[in-house]
């Protein structure tokens, strides 16, 4: 028997037809390939000064991979502590999502921290001194395989002076003298800008009168220039027997003079200090402001908006005793740290805060906190903290910073240390030829 | 006698009774009568010999295979030379007659009038028409070409309207009707008795010329001749005669005639051309299907130089009486320019008569007459006779063609298209057109290579159509680019032509036919391929329409010749070539008809018995059907059997893949994807599918182009991988092939439906087609305007600037023969290709491969940041740069600089190149101690001296079609463990590497027999020269 349409039968058969195409077009994955992509954390790395003291690297977790930079292996091995002493050369760790830090103190007369760093090609250090005190150092560590080739331009309270070019061998690490890239200068910044290879470099900004040490911090190193910075976390200058200074370093890298208006966010409110309303700074000339009238009850923060990209950086003095570097933060986001036993004083600040703590103190007691507020909140643990993760928000940012006061003066701002990277795995494609 | 002169007719008769009656009759009632008559007889077979007796006329007998020159010599040693006292007469003079050729009444008397006054004259001919068509001019005075061709300055089938009727000086005349002066005659020597038949005539003039005398043809004075032995009706029996074979002789006496009467610094010359024609002429007789001529043509050139004692001779007799020089024929004899003339002037009109034949040119009536064009004959118009005795204008061809629509809007689109392509002219690239090789020659090179440098190396099959592209570049003299251009420019234009005639052919009326061939002409489709530059839908776009004008799926197929089935399927296979989408679909199609048939026939086999069943007229239908399925896989061979073995490389279009658009811009017709008119420009096609589902009698087209359409949505979100990407089917040939299929039934609807309207009540349907008129409409007016502002700036462009750095083009010819990956990473992908220099060329990307895994691991792991040992590998296989695209992450540059290996050479605003420490060349030699060296190498092949016993490795894809000769010796070619092909040399000596491509070329011989074959099939017939004579007599 044959089957014979008739009639409408047929205009039937075919709108069913058409309607099976588009279903069936609909089912079909539109996925050009099945791409992959591998995320992952890049290597961090925690350097060390030889001039810095003892030194400490507190990983996040145990059970990361590590190696040394001058190692004759180029595999990471697993490491069970999460307390590494640095004797001789920097540090290597292996991808995580966490942010592991560094901790130098020189014989109780100063302490210095920092995060260990993936680095960035494009980096700024606003702080550190060429005068006559300065010990301080510019340390280009090359984690890669490959030779590494940095340019390192220098801005001076005058002018920005000629760059200096370094090769860094593969696996090994520079030191350059802050006084060497801006002799007699008290004023300083410098733009790292790392021509091939993978590199992180650290600031050490380290002064000594003779014999005597006037204290040391590391420089924070800062992302490109900004309209719109915060400085989570400066120590207090809380009445004329406080020993404590505020100054506030600023650069306008660009072309253009830059208008900037500073308000400082603390506990006893917020408000403009007087003269930093509208602040004229000159393009291309790093400009110290003494913050001498600004009296706070507790830490506090700066909240710095200009009409042209600047960078910042506040630096806090104890008298002669020691000194602190603290540099604008990226927004909080999720990270844990290793505070390795030190009571910090978080800072945070936004416009509605609640960050969540949870962590463990070195008594080996767990602790989990919420923190809220607006424009600013502040938490002081009761024992010394061994890690710590922050949670909070993403769609409502804020910044924090924790001040370290044991043996001296010095501030990290707590942001990841890492971005995740994120990479498609490649295909073979001829389009690669023709676009 | 009342002049002067005293004329012998001479008439030889050998079988010739036929005409014979007729030529006596017309020699004794001429008007001037001939004072002698004799007849010489060569041994006719037929009544001749009585019907000469019976007339009275003296008789010779002579020998059947004598020649013409030979019986005319005897004729005249019997018959004196007639004299006035004891001096020869002067003024005798001889008439040569053919027993096929009767003059006219007048043609003596003429003739000798027209001698009287011209005493210098010693040869004269009458104007030759045909016997059986006695207004189709034969002759007026003949030549011989450079070539040997007979020369008669007379177009084809030319009718005499009186247009040649002057007494002109000529080269020679026919011996039929020839009147000859007898002494110069017997002075020269007579006929030269080595022409025993043909070419005679034109050797006497040749002689009498160079000999100081005048040939005149006195066109007034008519014969009627009708070639009975060159039209083969009677058999040619002269020693002579190889075989009997008249052409043979023909082709042996024209090479006789110019070799031994041109200037000797000619005849090199004259022998190449006479032996270039001859293979030429043997060529076309074997593609028409006669190979008797084809060895005609060949065998008469044997023969000739088989016996050059022969023209040394007759070289030799020629030069004692020779007086001027033989070049002072020179300008009897036709140019090859005037040749070539000829031979354009009926090419165009065979092209013109293709186009628009006769009987579609009017949508009236052929028997109707037309306005301001009175039939012939019609008497009834008073003006008919002013209108004959106007002069007759003869428009120039171009002129001609504009006053046609079809030509004129065909320009108007031409000067669309040009103005659109503005920025098109030149070496066009982009989009899924690669670039274009520097001549077709390098195409068909390129085709016939088993190994490909592309990439890591390929020896996948090269598609048909590279071969296609490449022998049409003989259009353009070898210039690919130019004809690139040419077809990107052209295609709306052709396309626009070629379903015009279609349209007509299935009986659209003009004007529909019009509109539809412009709705085809501006449909997305076609400016999409153009910009995206998919030349396989162009071609068919353009191809297409004839070949489902011919029906060939029809059940019809299986009782049309032998001829058509072969030039279906040609066609097919062209079509195919272009779209292998299109030809699975015609194989699949055909498969199933072919199944179908032999499955309705299993009830007669049984009865018949397999073997006489095989051998019946029943499975003619069956075969012809096989015959359409199997010959398009044939011709495509052995790419289309790649495609059976991969079959998801079915739905990749020629050259580079591309993306289509939505699914929603293929139910409008449109495909879409980047350049691609926008959606917006509605074509009407989509209301034609829905007219077609509506009316009851369209239904059926309306399924098929449903399922067609439902295919081509669904295959347009299918991903494919192939072609040197991934990417999403493009489905345009099946938009092409259902907006064919809609055209034609949709517009014969609409002729009969849309004159019946103003009959009916205003209503709905009125409303329908005034909306699908607005559509048509608007988008004939949207479609150009968007071509020529928006459109021009389309994918393919002309002079893209290439991506690769110089230094890396520069590679590409350095001994070690490095190549260099190309990264580029966006925020969506990242991906890689392999260069060794150059950029992507046509036919690169079909036959571009994956790379082997452990490249593509190393990739992997490079671009992860965990490629330690990526680079090592890249090197192994002969990669020694690398090469970053910019824009590109920064943690991607730093990853690279990161793992080790790669040293950064250079780095500028179009991307960062590092290069690979350690990298092979492309042919590496490891000696003992494990010393190593770089050999030189060749594109595909080397050869090397080697210092020692060791490994040579070759920086190749692993094929095994790789092979190694030590001083002559094959070496065993192995598999190293990084998937390279190695062979290990026992010894010093020198190497030779290549790639086999025996393979190849062993199934390319079958393509091109399967090609030379369904060619010779396909085309028509050569008719014999019998046959032609046969129909003029029954005409």
């Amino acid at each position: 028997m044959k089957l014979r349409l008739i009639g409408p039968q047929k205009s039937y058969l075919a709108a069913a037809i058409l309607l099976v195409g588009v279903l069936t077009s609909y089912l079909i994955p539109t996925a050009q390939r099945v791409s992959v992509v591998a995320s992952s954390y890049p290597v961090q790395a925690c350097p060390h000064f030889a001039s810095a003291g003892d030194t400490t690297a507190s990983l996040p977790a145990t059970k990361l991979g590590i190696r040394y930079l001058d190692g004759k292996s180029a595999t990471f091995a697993r490491t069970s502590r999460s307390q590494i002493t640095l004797t001789k050369s920097s540090l290597l760790v292996d991808s995580n999502p966490g942010t592991s830090l560094v901790f130098s103190s020189l014989n109780s007369a100063g302490t210095a921290a920092t995060a260990c760093t993936a680095g960035n090609p494009d980096e700024w250090f606003i702080g550190g001194s060429g005068g006559l005190t300065s010990k301080g150092q510019l340390e280009i560590v090359n984690s890669g395989l490959s030779e590494s080739i940095v340019d390192i331009f220098p801005f001076t309270s005058k002018s920005p002076l000629a760059q200096v070019t370094v090769k860094v061998k593969a696996k090994s690490s520079a030191a350059i003298s802050l006084d060497v890239l801006a002799p007699g200068e008290d004023s300083m910044a410098l733009h790292v800008l790392t021509r091939t290879g993978r590199v992180s470099a650290f600031l050490l900004d380290q002064r000594a009168k003779g014999l005597s040490n006037l204290g040391m911090d590391y420089v924070k190193p800062s992302d490109s220039p900004q309209k719109s910075l915060v400085i989570a976390g400066i120590y207090p200058h809380t009445g004329s027997k406080s020993g404590i200074v505020n100054s506030l370093r600023l650069l306008a890298p660009g072309s253009l003079d830059a208008t900037v208006h500073v308000q400082v966010i603390s506990g006893d409110g917020i408000f403009v200090p007087v003269g930093f309303d509208a602040l004229q700074v000159k393009h291309g000339s790093v400009v110290t402001i003494p913050l001498a009238n600004l009296t706070t009850s507790s830490a506090f923060g700066l909240q710095i908006e200009s009409d042209q990209p600047i960078l910042a950086g506040a630096l806090t003095t104890n008298g002669s005793r020691d000194f602190a570097w603290a540099q604008p933060v990226r927004p909080l986001t999720a990270t844990s740290m290793n505070f390795s036993g030190h009571i910090p004083v978080v800072t945070i600040l936004g416009r509605s805060i609640s960050v969540r703590l949870r962590g463990q103190y070195v008594t080996g007691k767990n602790f989990a906190v919420t923190i809220k507020g607006s424009d600013i909140a502040t938490w002081v643990p009761k024992y010394g903290v061994a890690s710590i993760k922050f949670t909070t928000d993403p769609k409502t940012p804020v910044f924090a910073g924790a001040l370290f006061t044991s043996g001296g003066l010095t501030q990290i701002g707590i942001a990841q240390g890492a971005a995740i990277e994120n990479t498609t795995v490649p295909f073979n494609d001829v389009h690669t030829l023709t676009h | 006698m009342a002049d002067k002169f005293f004329v012998t007719a001479v008439l030889v008769t050998h079988d010739g009774a036929t005409w014979l009656p007729q030529v006596i009759a017309s020699l004794s009632s001429q008007s001037r009568p001939i004072d002698r008559i004799v007849a010489v007889d060569t041994g006719s077979a037929d009544n001749s010999l009585k019907l000469l007796k019976s007339s009275g006329i003296t008789t010779f007998l002579e020998d059947r295979e004598m020649g013409y020159g030979d019986a005319i010599e005897h004729a005249l040693a019997l018959t004196p030379a007639i004299y006035q006292g004891d001096q020869p007469h002067d003024n005798e003079w001889l008439w040569l007659i053919h027993d096929d050729c009767a003059p006219d009444r007048d043609a003596l008397k003429l003739l000798l009038e027209a001698v009287e006054e011209r005493p210098q004259v010693v040869i004269a001919g009458p104007k030759l028409r045909d016997w059986y068509d006695r207004d189709h001019l034969r002759e007026v005075g003949i030549s011989i070409a450079g070539n040997g061709s007979r020369w008669t300055g007379l177009e084809d089938n030319e009718q005499d309207q009186g247009q040649h009727d002057l007494i002109t000086e000529v080269m020679s005349v026919s011996t039929a009707g020839m009147l000859v002066r007898r002494s110069v005659f017997e002075e020269l020597g007579g006929l030269d008795i080595n022409l025993a038949l043909f070419r005679d005539d034109v050797d006497l003039g040749w002689r009498a010329r160079v000999a100081g005398y005048q040939v005149i043809c006195v066109a007034e004075a008519i014969a009627f001749h009708a070639e009975a032995s060159a039209s083969e009706r009677r058999a040619v029996d002269v020693s002579e005669a190889f075989l009997h074979r008249p052409l043979l002789l023909d082709r042996r006496n024209a090479a006789y005639v110019l070799l031994v009467n041109s200037s000797w610094w000619l005849l090199p010359w004259i022998a190449l051309q006479l032996l270039v024609t001859s293979v030429g002429r043997a060529l076309i007789n074997l593609l028409a299907k006669l190979p008797g001529y084809a060895g005609d043509e060949i065998a008469a050139v044997a023969l000739l130089l088989a016996h050059p004692a022969e023209l040394y001779q007759a070289r030799r007799a020629r030069k004692k009486k020779r007086l001027l020089s033989a070049r002072v024929v020179s300008h009897f004899i036709p140019s090859t320019w005037s040749q070539l003339q000829i031979s354009f002037e009926r090419a165009g009109s065979a092209i013109a008569g293709w186009i628009t034949p006769a009987r579609y040119q009017s949508e009236e009536p052929l028997d109707a007459p037309q306005e301001g064009n009175p039939r012939v004959g019609d008497n009834s118009d008073s003006d008919s006779e002013e209108a004959e005795m106007a002069p007759i204008e003869a428009p120039a061809i171009w002129r001609s063609l504009l006053r046609k629509p079809q030509f004129l809007i065909a320009f108007v689109i031409a000067l669309i298209s040009l103005f659109a392509s503005r920025g098109r002219f030149g070496s066009l690239s982009g989009g899924a057109l690669a670039l274009s090789q520097g001549s077709g020659l390098d195409l068909l090179h390129r085709y016939a290579e088993s190994w490909h440098q592309v990439g890591l190396g390929s020896s996948v099959a090269m598609p048909p159509w590279i071969a296609l592209l490449g022998i049409s570049s003989v259009i353009t003299f070898g210039n690919l680019q130019l004809l690139m251009t040419l077809i990107f420019l052209f295609a709306p234009a052709i396309s626009f032509l070629a379903i015009y005639r279609v349209l007509l052919r299935e009986g659209v009326l003009r004007n529909y036919a019009l509109v539809g061939a412009g709705l085809y002409a501006a449909s997305p489709l076609l400016w999409t391929a153009i910009n995206q530059g998919r030349l396989g839908t162009l071609l068919v776009v353009q191809l297409a329409p004839t070949l489902l004008s011919l029906s060939p799926f029809s059940r019809d197929r299986e009782s049309s010749t032998w001829r058509r089935t072969f030039a279906i399927s040609l066609l097919a296979g062209v079509i195919g070539a272009f779209s292998p989408l299109l030809l699975m679909i015609w194989v699949g199609i055909h498969f199933t008809y072919f199944i179908q048939s032999l499955v309705s026939l299993r009830h007669t086999a049984g009865e018949l018995g397999w073997v006489n069943f095989l051998f019946s007229d029943l499975l003619d239908g069956v075969k012809r059907r096989f015959t359409l399925l199997l010959t398009p896989l044939l011709l495509t061979f052995p790419w289309s059997a790649s495609l059976l073995l991969h079959p998801t490389q079915i739905f990749l279009e020629p050259g580079i893949p591309l993306a289509s658009g939505s699914r929603i811009d293929v139910a409008l017709f449109n495909p879409g994807g980047i350049s691609a008119p926008p959606v917006w420009l509605v074509t009407p096609f989509a209301l034609f599918l829905i007219i077609s589902l509506v009316v009851e009698r369209l239904r059926t087209i309306g399924l098929r182009v449903s399922i067609l359409m439902a295919s081509a949505m669904m295959l347009s979100k299918l991903v494919i991988s192939g072609h040197g990407s991934a990417s999403q089917v493009w489905s345009g040939p099946l938009v092409a092939i259902a907006m064919m299929l809609l055209l034609a039934p949709t517009l014969i609807f609409a002729q009969e439906y849309i004159p019946t309207l103003p009959e009916r009540r205003v209503g709905l349907r009125h409303f329908a087609v005034a909306a699908v008129a607005s559509v048509i409409a608007f988008n004939l007016i949207t479609m150009p305007i968007w071509a020529v502002t928006g459109g021009a700036r389309s994918l393919v462009r002309v002079n893209s600037a290439s991506y690769l750095p110089a230094f890396v083009s520069a590679l590409e010819q350095t001994p070690a023969r490095p190549k260099t990956m190309i990264l580029r990473a966006t925020s969506a992908e990242t991906t890689y290709f392999v260069t060794r220099g150059s950029g992507i060329f046509l036919g690169d990307a079909d036959v571009s491969t994956l790379v082997p895994p452990l490249v593509s691991q190393a990739m992997n792991n490079l671009v992860s940041g965990d490629g330690l040992t990526s680079g090592k590998l890249l090197g192994l296989h002969g990669i020694q740069y690398l090469y970053l695209q910019n824009p590109a992450p920064t943690s991607l540059i730093r990853s690279i600089d990161s793992v080790g290996g790669f040293v950064r050479m250079s780095a500028t605003s179009a991307g960062i190149v590092w290069r690979i420490a350690g990298s092979n060349p492309r042919v590496f030699f490891v000696g003992p101690h494990s010393t190593t060296a770089a050999l030189d190498s060749l594109d595909v092949s080397a050869n090397a001296q080697v210092p020692s016993a060791g490994v040579l490795q070759l920086a190749e894809k692993y094929d095994r079609g790789w092979r190694l000769l030590l001083d002559g010796r094959p070496i065993p070619l192995e598999r190293s463990a990084n998937d390279l092909p190695v062979f290990t040399i026992p010894q010093a000596g020198q190497v030779s590497i290549s790639h086999d491509g025996t393979l190849r070329r062993a199934l390319l011989s079958i393509e091109l027999i399967a090609v030379i074959v369904t060619i010779v099939m396909a085309l028509p017939a050569g008719r014999r020269r019998l046959d032609l004579a046969i129909e003029e007599e029954i005409a």
